[in-house]
């Protein structure tokens, strides 16, 4: 065997080694991520001790048309628009979170005294944004249910049942 | 454009030198500079025996039990952030600590695992401390200078038990309840013991109190103590010159150089392989000039070696802890006693001994055993010194014939308590009655 | 070196695997696969998975309720017909169009128990080891109104099982012997107020069933009835509801009565249908009779067959041989004339009810006719105690202390003659043993005798026993032989007591009273309580057959002879025996 063949041979011996000892980092690489990933996932609620955040609303406990219905504990109001259409504003103030008072033209908050007409959108004070509109869904049973978590535009409407 | 390419590689040397300072070829001063510009790699030499690196050696139980210790401190770090160490019961009667099993269990993701892991790497962890304990009495290599590391160790195990034992009682189950009751009425046999277990309890009983002191105990203090007590005794493991061996190891078998990766020799020193990084150094530190020929590079064959045992070990406790849930019984219960109450498994042995005699076994055998123990290497020097014919300092030889006697002697003594717990804990039924496992009963129901 | 890294990749991969095992079993649970086949059915998008968690919110704390995870379908109409975990869950209040427990509000284990964290079906359910409060399936959950709503100002709509169990417990004599709270007060047995508090529902199943299950000294008969599966759940059910601890104050309590609380009848004139009803515990005037005491005891009918329960001794025949005083104080204090009776003390009834009991008992008039053979005799009268074989083991004789003589030690029949005839004719005081003489005629007493000589001397060879008479004190003829001669002079308590304590205590006991350390390993008959002051005060415990007894043992018992004794130290022991039932107890 040549010099030559030698140092070939012991190239292709170490691009072996190499390759192996890659591959097996590669892999607990990968399952080294996972368990970070599911780590993530452990930390992260999936379940809320204290007030949720969707609850659920019988029909038959919905207000007449053109009423409205507060849920203080939920920070939310129900209104309904028409016979088959309601929607539900959230009534904390989008600027430092306190909860609005409704008032006969629309929503004043007690902290810093932003304004809001009766749709939510700003009319004074340091409020930056619409009250939050959310999102109502029916569910089996007869029931809506309205989730506190999430943003809509203004005038989002959604249908009974 | 080339002033660019040039830029760049200067650039991109300038932030790998920053973070490595070495390059990775194949020359000895690279492997040299790998293992001590690293600071999780230094607390190992550079330069290592051979015989180091072979399964027969140590069969990685010592690294084992390091790497549990590892697994336990993050699997625990993770659990405390789900855990409250609090008695308190909710309207359903259940104490918080308790519900947050139960939460671990159900709607935490991957706590059941995360649970299962920690549980099984606690009971594991005891078991490897006994085991490394094993062969490091059966190869000698308690002797040859580490005869105070070994006391350390020693140390180190108790630690291991009480970590062990402080944890069984967080789950606030009537197993930890009864079983840590159980083990703290052994203590109070001990002369002092009831001053220690109203330190530990901080109560008369086991209660809130003595939740919140184990709590504090099993993921705070122990822990740091135990951090503490390790460093120092990897530190006396280089110190004391790497693993026991031989004194001539001339005889045994080597390992080709191909074995452990190849060097390339730039040296100015073509034929001989010295070892020169620590020559000012004296009395049995690293050996200089001593073997050469049986001294090799760490890396990379030590440090693969370590990874392999670590993922080995890792796929072996993940399997256990998917396949097998950590015990919970019901909510801890003070006024409904288990029957049988039955302490953690490895006080099994001694409950086993107190169920014959109250202080004899509780106290004065278990203290024999461990004083026994600790300070065995210091017997043996004891002996070397005042008698011309006790001569057995044979260190890094299994099995050496001139230590036949001690080596049974300590076998035995692993033998009777491997069996007194088992005893214990398949033989014991209610009322600590003689009753085998494999005989079915019939139990009144309740609770 | 390439070795090395071949074995690493091939662990990495395992561990890779290992890790994927993990993640499946996170992500992959029971309620993902429910919820997912929900709404299929449901014919609706599957939204995903979710944790359904109620937070119930009480008193104190919240509740964490996640039932609904798998039961998703619980509080949904259009599910009615789904299998389960997914079905609706069944009404609860009958009639009412909106059911007024809201799931969503209250959760599932307010009323169900189980572990309400838990979301593996095994482990939800409490099925584990050690799971304080197993789930309560079905009509069990009745057990649990009485957490919110206040049970004792009626009967709760939905309820019938629980309100089932209320009336068993009057009527099956259980609140002779157990208290709860408000309905009875009687120290004989573990009080229940809290059963349910303590105790699981399979528990109290099984210690009704079999009252020895969980302890083995329970002195709690095994009544007749625990067959019948639905009394037993009932009354299970009952206890189960007996809770201190509740979720609500009780002026927070919803109330949701539909009628009022079936009533405790209230006799004020006694008559003997009013008897009746507490015996049979029936229905008195549509309310409960707080009675039963067929439960235990049983009655015979003019055809001759008994009927009632096989506890107690039969009480056909009570009225005519004990008399109506005597009923009615063992009524309301049984261990008033028989000093070990276990019959419950029933002291809260009025006098119009004991009147009426006692009304009822004397119309029993069953008689045997005069020339009946002493073979019907026996069957009838005497066989429920001492047993078909004569041996003293009849059906109800475990419940007698002291226990029926048994015949079937001959050298006992064929030794006291007197004393048998005795024994029928006027009874045994202080023991089950009633007087027949009103029941039987002298011939009749006769044949039954010659019956059971017949049945246990044949075969076996005659059996004299020795003459002994009580020796006179201070006579000259009649000297003590033990003691060189000496003087026989009155029985010295305090060395009676020495020797008592010396000879006698490891069966007799150290009160006396016949429950010594030996007692309970003895053969039939047990040792004799001898502070039994009804039994040791009648005319045929006399002296002499203390005596005698001591002295030479008794035939056909355990109680052997006590020759080394003197007669001066019989006489002694006789003084202290005498002592303890004479005087007041010191």
């Amino acid at each position: 065997m040549s010099e030559k063949e030698k140092e070939k041979e012991k190239d292709g011996a170490s691009r072996r080694e190499l390759l192996t000892l890659g591959s097996a980092f590669a892999v607990m690489g990968v399952a080294a991520a996972g368990a970070g990933g599911a780590l993530f996932k452990y930390m992260f609620p999936v379940v809320s001790y204290g007030t949720p955040q969707k609850f659920l609303v019988p029909v038959g406990d919905l207000p007449d048309v053109g009423d409205e219905l507060i849920f203080e504990d939920m920070k939310v109001v129900v209104r309904r628009q028409t016979e088959d259409t309601i929607a539900a504003i959230s009534l904390v103030c989008t600027h430092l979170g306190c909860t609005v008072n409704r008032v006969e033209t629309g929503f004043l908050c007690p902290c810093h005294g932003s304004q809001y007409d009766s749709d939510g959108l700003v009319v004074g004070g340091p409020a930056p944004k619409t009250l939050r509109w959310l999102t109502v869904k029916p569910v089996p049973g007869g029931q809506l249910e309205i989730d506190t978590s999430e943003q809509l535009p203004e005038g989002s409407y959604f249908p009974i049942a | 454009m080339n002033e660019l390419i040039q830029q760049a590689k200067d650039f991109g040397n300038r932030l790998y030198y920053s973070i490595f300072r070495h390059r990775f070829d194949n020359t000895g001063l690279t492997k040299s500079k790998i293992m001590f510009s690293n600071v999780l790699l230094h607390i190992q030499p550079v330069k290592i025996h051979k015989r180091s690196v072979k399964f027969k050696t140590t069969m990685g139980l010592g690294l084992i039990t390091f790497y549990l210790f590892l697994i336990l401190s993050v699997t625990g770090v993770v659990l405390m952030f789900h855990y409250v160490p609090s008695t308190a019961l909710g309207p359903d009667g259940l104490p918080d600590a308790y519900s947050r099993m139960l939460n671990l269990r159900s709607n935490v993701f991957w706590g059941g695992f995360l649970r299962n892991m920690h549980r099984w790497a606690a009971h594991g962890m005891v078991a490897f401390v006994a085991l490394h304990m094993l062969r490091v009495y059966l190869s000698g290599a308690h002797r040859g200078g580490r005869e105070f590391n070994w006391v350390i160790g020693c140390i180190l195990g108790l630690l291991t038990v009480f970590l062990s034992y402080t944890g069984y009682l967080l789950p606030w189950d009537q197993l930890a309840f009864w079983g840590v009751k159980v083990g703290t009425e052994i203590a109070k046999l001990a002369p002092g013991g009831a001053l220690i277990r109203g330190i530990l309890l901080g109560d008369g009983d086991v209660g809130s109190e003595a939740l919140i002191r184990f709590y504090v105990l099993h993921v705070a203090v122990l822990p740091a103590v135990m951090g503490f007590l390790i460093a120092i005794h990897f530190f006396r493991i280089r110190k004391d010159g790497g693993l026991a061996r031989p004194a001539d190891t001339s005889g045994e078998k080597e390992i080709p150089d191909e074995e452990f990766g190849t060097v390339k020799n730039n040296s100015v020193f073509k034929t001989a392989r010295s070892y020169k990084l620590v020559e000012i150094v004296k009395g049995n530190e690293p050996k200089v000039n001593e073997e050469v020929d049986q001294m090799m590079f760490a890396w990379p064959k030590l440090i693969i070696r370590e990874v392999l045992v670590f993922v080995g070990f890792m796929v072996v406790l993940s399997l256990v802890s998917v396949l097998f849930d950590a015990p919970l019984e019901g909510p801890a219960d003070p006024n409904h006693p288990t029957n049988p109450a039955k302490a953690p498994w490895y006080f099994l042995g001694l409950q086993e001994l107190t169920s014959y005699d109250g202080f004899i076994g509780g106290v004065v055998l278990p203290g024999i055993m461990a004083g026994g123990v600790m300070f065995l290497p210091y017997i043996e020097i004891f002996m070397e010194s005042f008698t011309k014919t006790y001569r057995k300092n044979l260190p890094g030889v299994w099995f050496a014939k001139e230590r036949n006697l001690e080596n049974a002697l300590f076998i035995t003594l692993y033998l009777v308590m491997l069996s007194l717990i088992i005893i214990g804990v398949y033989f014991r039924g209610a009322n600590w009655a003689i009753e085998y496992p494999w005989v079915q009963h019939v139990t009144g129901g309740g609770h | 070196m390439i070795k090395d890294y071949r074995i690493l990749l091939i662990l990495s991969v395992a561990g890779f695997v290992v890790f994927g095992m993990s993640m499946k079993k996170a992500l992959h649970q029971d309620y993902t696969g429910h919820q997912k086949a929900y709404y299929e059915l449901l014919g609706e998008e599957f939204p995903g998975t979710e944790i359904k968690q109620v937070n119930v919110p009480t008193s104190s704390v919240d509740m964490i309720d996640r039932c609904q995870t798998c039961h998703i379908g619980a509080s949904n109409p259009d599910a009615a017909g789904f299998p389960q975990p997914l079905t609706a869950h069944p009404p609860i209040v009958p009639g009412m169009e909106k059911d007024p427990h809201d799931f969503n509000q209250i959760g599932c284990s307010v009323c169900h128990d189980g572990n309400m964290r838990a979301l593996e079906k095994h482990d939800a359910h409490g099925e584990f080891h050690g799971w304080i409060k197993p789930m309560l399936v079905g009509k069990m959950a009745q057990a649990s109104c009485s957490r919110c709503h206040a049970m004792e100002g009626g009967s709760l709509a939905g309820a019938e099982l629980y309100e089932k169990g209320r009336e068993l417990f009057l009527e099956k004599a259980c609140w002779g012997c157990h208290t709860i709270a408000g309905i009875s007060s009687s120290s004989q047995a573990p009080e229940l107020s809290n059963a349910g508090g303590k105790f699981n529902y399979d528990y109290l199943v099984e210690s009704i069933m079999v009252p020895k299950a969980n302890d083995k000294n329970s002195k709690m008969p095994q009544f007749d009835w625990v067959h019948d599966e639905e009394t037993v759940a009932a009354l299970a059910t009952f206890l189960k509801g007996q809770q201190k601890k509740r979720l609500r104050t009780e002026d927070s309590a919803p109330i949701g009565y539909i009628k009022p609380k079936s009533e405790i009848a209230s006799i004020s004139e006694p008559s003997v249908a009013a008897g009746r009803s507490l015996f049979a515990g029936a229905p008195f005037e549509g309310s409960i009779a707080r009675g039963g005491c067929v439960n235990c005891h049983s009655i015979r009918n003019s055809d001759g067959d008994p009927a009632g329960g096989s506890i107690g001794p039969e009480l056909t025949w009570s009225i005519r041989s004990r008399g109506r005083t005597y009923v009615k104080e063992h009524i309301t204090n049984s261990r008033s004339h028989v000093a070990d009776s276990i019959m419950p003390t029933f002291k809260d009834y009025n006098d119009a009810e004991l009147e009426s009991l006692v009304s009822y008992l004397s119309t029993l008039d069953f008689k045997l006719d005069t020339k009946t053979e002493g073979h019907k005799l026996y069957d009838t009268y005497c066989v429920s105690c001492h047993g078909d074989e004569l041996d003293g083991e009849g059906k109800i004789a475990t419940m007698l202390d002291p226990l029926p003589r048994d015949f079937s030690k001959y050298q006992f029949v064929a030794s006291y003659d007197d004393r048998f005839k005795d024994s029928i004719r006027d009874g045994v005081k202080g023991t089950a043993m009633p007087s027949w003489k009103e029941i039987m005629t002298d011939a009749q007493i006769e044949s039954l005798i010659d019956f059971i000589k017949q049945k246990t001397l044949t075969g076996h060879d005659s059996f004299t026993r020795m003459e002994v008479t009580l020796p006179k004190i201070g006579d000259p003829e009649r000297l003590d032989y033990k003691k060189k001669g000496k003087l026989l002079k009155m029985g010295d308590v305090e060395h009676g007591t020495e020797t008592f304590q010396k000879f006698c205590t490891s069966c007799h006991g150290k009160l006396a009273n016949g429950k010594g350390p030996n007692a309970y390993d003895l053969q039939h008959p047990l040792p004799r309580n001898l502070i039994n002051k009804e039994f040791m005060n009648q005319a045929s415990v006399s002296d002499e057959r203390l005596f005698e007894s001591i002295l030479l043992g008794v035939a056909g018992t355990p109680m052997p002879a006590h020759d080394h004794l003197s007669d001066q130290t019989i006489l002694d022991i006789i003084a202290y025996i005498r002592a303890n039932t004479t005087e007041e107890a010191k």
